[in-house]
């Protein structure tokens, strides 16, 4: 049930009035309930198994609050079984579905034994167990991110307050962020839970969101998909520029069709009464590497770190052993998006960016030529000196969706072949309306970086915050009747 | 007293409704007269088709009880020249309502076949046109934005389908989820049925413009105004007069180059280059030939006839392999269980009695060729059908 649906349309007219209409210590029941529906959606089956897995994690996770207040030295090996067991349910799950097909392909290309042929376990599968394939359930990657980000922080005792079943399996299960994030910690989650009052503003601005991500969505993301596609299927008739241009136009959709559906899982769950972590924040104003992960899929970059990077030992070993990290970690999430060369090397390739730019100014810094650390000001103020770092960190990103977006590794080295000789081909079609494009995507990041939307329009009077979101949604009505390109699926549900 | 639910925990439900009713405005028939370019026939057409059906249910009793017969055409613009006087020649004391409408897929033939069969009016012979052209996912389109009822749509939807590597194998309810999805947001919002366009309105006002219909031919200058309320009478007269069909004794002959490059323009713009049956429309076909086989209703399933530029470049695919086979293996497996049943394909591009060979476009048969056309068509009925009923 894809928000930019109809299914999910009528779906939320029928459950939000219902929820706000339940007594107080109804409405996390009645949030369980709609969870259940809006998966149930997807598949039955692939319902229940999520439940499952919920339901172990909670008798495991229970098992970790007593051990957490006894004496450390009696619990300490205890609670890392515990931990492990979690860790090991998790990622045994996320991983069979998700890569048993990848590792069959890589075992059969290393023995050759036909057994490993994906249709020969297929048929296997099919005889001993009824079952034609192995499908992907949905929200298999975000929902097993958030368990483990709970028990591990449960682990480390950054949990401190009980938690019942219900908070736990409405968590777990909380369906605007369920398919593609936010990824969302306890911290983020409960304390909204525990006191589940409507709020006017938080709403208002929950509309506005909503409104805002179908028109990033449906009206920009969908449209330029076709340019995209129509390049990177055959990019050996395409000239450089083209190719260049298609990679741009990969990463201005991306952004669209990514940060569309984040506002529009923001805004559903302010209407519910939460609030949930940033995702985008101008992605494209990003003056290094480090600074656009911290502005770009910001809860995953921010869950890499601290159930990755961190864990590996982070920047704490010395230059070699963090450069090594960052690969790690950043390939890790590659591999994350797919078990495929392309996925990996947009995962290394990045990674290795982000180290070279971390050796790059601890040198710069040792020798006395930078004194001033991104890090040490939160949201610095845009100035011109920066445009060539904006730029360069730009087009460092778009030089990743050569990996992310191809097909196949030849793919993206063909797409590199023509970039890097000049070669002739076609010209990308409609130029000027891809370039209409980007400026919309800028003027997005502007509004995302001085956050002025709502600041503004928090200010004004009641009834004209009203008439400007009805206006807001006739002309949306209105442009999207006009303009839209047919709702496609997102693209980050795929993972 | 303060209440428990403030208002503006309303206003995502408020705004909604607001948006539903102040959408219908572009419903209102000078508004949506406005709205739809003029040069645009489809919705007109094929909204007409619920006028026909009204007419039909009318009539039907009378039919019955003059003991005449009663046959239906279902086909896109390619079938809305027959004419039912002219078939009364061949099938005597026949009516013969005419369901065709622009662009019209089987899915769109299904539902006017099972609205009639369901209303309890059993035609006596059915006409239904059928080609690649019509089997492709654009086909579809015109009827998913401009017909259909929301309960039709929801009982014929697969909300699980998948796709199928082979569509003529394929089986289920008929639409897919998307289809679903995209009718009924064109239900709800007659913003998504008629896009608003600042352009369409300023061209729909306009007092003169010259366009060129046919190609090749003279520019011809039109009172748009007037033309607009002239779709709208002749369709509704159409009905009335001529049971839906739209019949058009000119002779048009366009030249051969225009032909030759409107079927290489109309060939890529189809997709039949990479021709691939639209699941849906297979399903639909498929149903429908399952439904006249099992009513027994003596049938004729045509290929419509097209230029010899556009036919090139059909046999140069192989069309013949991958579209009316498939499509005739239906027709045998639909009626191979049901021994009465009579359901025939016929193809008249090679019929020597087809000699008015004069195209409006690369695959539109001239108005003035469907003489030959309905006598054809007429003859590979069975004598049953032909004979007048007794009295």
């Amino acid at each position: 049930m894809p928000f930019n649906s109809f299914l999910f349309l009528i779906f939320f007219v029928l459950f939000y009035p219902i929820y706000w209409l339940v007594s107080d210590r109804m409405r996390p029941y009645m949030l369980w309930f709609g969870s259940l529906v809006f998966y149930a959606a997807f598949s039955i089956p692939f319902l229940i198994h999520f439940q499952m897995i919920v339901a172990f994690n909670y008798i495991l996770n229970k098992k970790l609050i007593p051990l957490n207040q006894d004496d450390p030295t009696n619990s300490a090996s205890k609670r890392k079984k515990i931990l492990r067991a979690i860790l090991l349910l998790n990622l045994t799950n996320l991983f069979f579905f998700k890569y048993t097909y990848s590792l069959l392909n890589a075992l059969f290309s290393v023995t050759g034994l036909p057994f490993f042929l994906v249709a020969n376990f297929d048929k296997w599968m099919f005889a001993n167990i009824s079952v034609h394939s192995i499908v992907l359930p949905i929200a298999i990657s975000f929902y097993t991110f958030q368990l483990i980000a709970f028990a591990v922080d449960l682990y480390r005792k950054e949990i401190q307050e009980p938690f019942t079943p219900l908070e736990f399996f409405c968590f777990a299960s909380f369906f605007p962020q369920l398919l593609s994030g936010p990824i969302q910690r306890h911290s983020d989650f409960f304390p909204h839970l525990r006191s589940l009052k409507p709020d006017r503003d938080r709403m208002l601005f929950g509309l506005y969101l909503i409104m805002q991500g179908v028109i990033k969505k449906v009206l920009f993301a969908d449209n330029l998909a076709p340019y995209v596609s129509q390049i990177f299927s055959s990019p050996e008739s395409y000239a450089w520029h083209a190719v260049l241009i298609a990679n741009i136009t990969f990463i201005v959709q991306i952004y669209f069709d990514f940060s569309g559906y984040t506002d529009m899982a923001v805004g559903v769950a302010r209407l519910l009464g939460f609030e949930m972590p940033e995702n985008f924040n101008a992605p494209f104003l990003s003056r290094s590497i480090r600074d656009l992960f911290q502005r770009w899929h910001v809860t995953l970059s921010s869950w890499l770190r601290d159930y990755l990077y961190i864990p590996l030992g982070g920047s704490r070993h010395g230059e070699i052993r963090t450069s090594l990290n960052l690969v790690l970690t950043f390939t890790a999430a590659g591999v994350w998006h797919g078990a495929t060369l392309p996925f990996i090397g947009w995962g290394f390739f990045l990674g290795t960016m982000l180290s070279g730019e971390r050796l790059l100014r601890n040198f710069l810094k040792k020798s006395g030529l930078k004194k001033e650390s991104l890090k040490d000001t939160k949201n610095p103020p845009l100035e011109i000196k920066n445009i060539p770092f904006i730029l360069l960190t730009f087009f460092i990103f778009v030089f990743s969706a050569f990996f992310f977006r191809a097909d196949s590794i030849g793919t993206t080295l063909v797409m590199f072949q023509r970039l890097f000789t000049f070669s002739a081909g076609k010209a990308a079609e409609n130029q000027s309306t891809i370039l209409l494009f980007y400026i919309v995507a800028i003027f997005f990041n502007f509004l995302q970086f001085y956050k002025y939307q709502w600041k503004r329009i928090s200010n004004l009077n009641v009834y004209l915050k009203y008439f400007l979101l009805f206006m807001t949604a006739l002309l949306l009505i209105i442009f999207t009747g006009r303009f839209a390109a047919g709702s496609g699926d997102f693209i980050y549900y795929r993972f | 007293m303060k209440s428990k639910h403030p208002f503006y925990l309303f206003v995502p439900l408020v705004l909604f409704f607001a948006i539903i009713g102040i959408d219908k405005i572009l419903l209102i028939p000078f508004v949506k007269s406005n709205i739809i370019l003029w040069k645009k026939v489809e919705p007109p057409f094929y909204e007409s088709r619920y006028d026909l059906f009204e007419q039909l249910k009318q009539h039907y009793p009378a039919i019955r009880s003059e003991h005449k017969k009663l046959g239906i055409i279902l086909g896109s613009s390619r079938s809305a020249e027959f004419n039912s006087d002219e078939i009364a020649r061949f099938i005597s004391g026949s009516l013969t309502y005419n369901f065709s409408a622009p662009f019209a897929s089987p899915s769109f033939y299904y539902y006017w076949l099972t609205k009639i069969l369901d209303a309890g009016i059993r035609p006596d012979f059915v006409i239904v046109e059928a080609d690649a052209v019509l089997l492709t996912s654009r086909a579809g389109e015109n009827a998913l934005s401009y017909s259909y009822d929301p309960m039709f749509v929801w009982e014929h939807t697969d909300m699980k389908r998948k796709p199928d590597a082979d569509p003529w194998a394929s089986s289920g309810k008929g639409f897919s989820k998307e289809e679903w999805e995209t009718y009924m947001l064109k239900y709800m919002f007659a913003s998504y049925k008629y896009p608003i366009k600042i352009t369409n309105i300023i061209e729909n006002n306009r007092v003169t413009v010259t366009p060129s219909f046919v190609k090749g031919e003279p520019p011809i200058k039109i009172d748009i105004p007037r033309f607009r309320s002239m779709i709208h009478e002749t369709v509704i007269k159409a009905n009335r007069e001529r049971l839906g069909g739209i019949p058009n004794p000119i002779h048009v002959t366009v030249p051969k180059d225009h032909l030759e490059q409107d079927a290489l323009e109309s060939f890529q713009n189809l997709g039949l280059a990479k021709f691939k049956p639209d699941t849906t429309q297979v399903i639909f076909f498929k149903s429908m030939m399952d439904r006249l086989a099992t009513e027994k209703i003596p049938t004729i399933v045509y290929r419509p006839v097209a230029s010899d530029p556009f036919r090139k470049l059909m046999r140069e695919v192989g069309m013949e392999e991958i579209a009316d086979r498939p499509m005739m293996q239906l027709i045998r497996q639909a009626t191979e269980n049901h021994t009465d049943a009579f359901i025939k394909f016929a193809s008249v591009d090679h019929d020597p009695r087809l000699k008015c060979r004069a195209f409006l476009d690369s695959y539109h048969l001239s108005g003035a060729c469907y003489k030959e056309l309905t006598l054809i068509l007429t003859e590979e009925f069975p004598k049953s059908v032909r004979e007048k009923n007794k009295l």
